[in-house]
């Protein structure tokens, strides 16, 4: 039963850690172009780094909405990661190497367009660290139980059937 | 007279638990959930974080369900055709005839071992994946995982009567198994991706049904994978339609296979 728990949990941190790695370099490239209005949900299910936003200026689109504009980015918590002010089109990049939900508020104060294009690059981390953690600790710790089982659990076993 | 006998299902739960085919049944399936790894962000302008989130979760779901179920309906198919045809080639169907045991009985009990395994298979690679993917919003993630593992019995019960049916008639281990695989993963791939056939097939049916049941709003604001064209995913039937198909589908083809295996089928043939 435990040899057979160890293996069943051995195959799944296995697979964790073999999927992460073979997805790493995978498009690690995107870039988006989204108008919207004033508040905004970002949310990012992969750590990122390099996040680079341009907010009043789609791309190609040629529309570029001119005004003072202040923009905060916030974590779930409501704390303020950066905050950043400027006349548009502005641009401001950053890392955010956990996966989450992140609010982007942009308030104006000078002349915009109610709604204000942003332009968001994102560049994907080569590794998910993450699920490589995730996998190895699964790993690790099945072989732990693999190892108990085939090792001490049959002395144990003699043990009693020899007392 | 009951519909299920316990020391039957344990045999079946006994035997699925020794077999090699185990570790592969897990291991495909979050294999194939895992590789396909989707640009997952969006950006969401609404006033609840909460539906943000959900609607991510919604998307994950349906493609990591998609690839689960395909990989398992196939390996459900070849589990089925072997527990008959080996039993029948062992003997042991024999022996299970000559017990104070009715065949439906012996028919039931081996479908929902076999059927129930597979669904708790889909709802572990479908676990994990989000789990990975979403530990940030543990929360969210047990309403699909729940409608994912009772969306997966029906078509699984579907093929799972298929193949039963396959190995009765054919009582040899390898070609029903060889053919069970063979036809069950036809019968999924064969529809082109954008053709409306997609919505009355049983394999596809609960994939439907997931994306009415998780609110699924096909919405560009957003990136992400979809195991299924999202035009076709928007355009899709009523979900009552669609569970009407799924149990005509699932019950149908278990009714031809049961009346095979309690009323025609001769042990000396």
């Amino acid at each position: 039963m435990m040899k057979r728990i160890g293996r069943i949990s051995l195959i799944i941190g296995l697979t964790i850690l073999l999927t992460s790695l073979i997805n790493a370099n995978l498009e690690p490239s995107i870039k988006y172009g989204f108008g919207y209005p004033t508040s905004t949900y970002l949310i990012i299910t992969f750590p990122v780094n390099d996040v680079n936003f341009t907010i009043g200026a789609l791309p190609g689109s040629g529309d570029v909405y001119k005004g003072n504009i202040t923009l905060q980015l916030l974590d779930d918590a409501g704390e303020i990661i950066t905050e950043v002010e400027g006349l548009t089109p502005l641009h401001f990049r950053i890392n955010l190497y956990r996966r989450g939900v992140y609010m982007i508020r942009i308030m104006k104060t000078g002349n915009v367009a109610l709604s204000i294009p942003i332009s968001i690059e994102i560049k994907r981390v080569n590794i998910e660290y993450d699920k490589v953690y995730a996998g190895g600790i699964i790993s690790v710790l099945s072989a732990i139980i693999l190892l108990f089982s085939h090792f001490i659990t049959p002395k144990f076993h003699k043990k009693i059937i020899g007392s | 007279m009951s519909l299920f006998n316990v020391e039957v299902m344990k045999a079946e739960f006994k035997n699925i638990w020794s077999s090699w085919l185990l570790e592969i049944s897990i291991f495909i399936p979050l294999f194939s959930c895992l590789i396909y790894n989707p640009h997952l962000f969006g950006i969401f302008p609404y006033e609840d974080v909460g539906m943000a989130i959900q609607e991510m979760v919604a998307a994950r779901t349906i493609s990591v369900f998609h690839y689960a179920l395909t990989f398992m309906i196939v390996i459900c198919s070849a589990v089925s055709a072997i527990s008959f045809a080996r039993d029948y080639e062992k003997g042991l169907l024999q022996t299970l005839f000559s017990l104070p045991l009715s065949r439906t009985e012996i028919f039931l009990s081996k479908m929902l071992s076999i059927v129930l395994v597979s669904s708790i298979i889909v709802s572990i690679s479908l676990t994990i994946t989000l789990m990975l993917d979403f530990y940030f919003a543990i929360s969210y993630l047990l309403k699909p995982i729940l409608i994912g593992f009772l969306m997966a019995f029906a078509p699984l019960i579907f093929y799972f009567s298929l193949s039963a049916f396959i190995a009765l008639i054919i009582r040899k281990t390898v070609a029903s198994t060889v053919i069970s695989i063979v036809l069950s993963y036809v019968l999924q791939a064969s529809p082109p991706a954008l053709s409306d056939i997609n919505y009355y097939m049983p394999d596809k049916i609960p994939i439907f049904v997931l994306c009415k049941l998780l609110g699924y709003r096909s919405t560009p604001s957003f990136h992400s994978g979809y195991g299924l064209p999202s035009t076709l995913l928007a355009n899709a039937p009523s979900i009552e339609l669609l569970l009407i198909l799924l149990v005509i589908y699932s019950i149908g083809m278990m009714a031809v296979t049961y009346t095979y295996f309690t009323k025609k089928m001769e042990l000396a043939g």
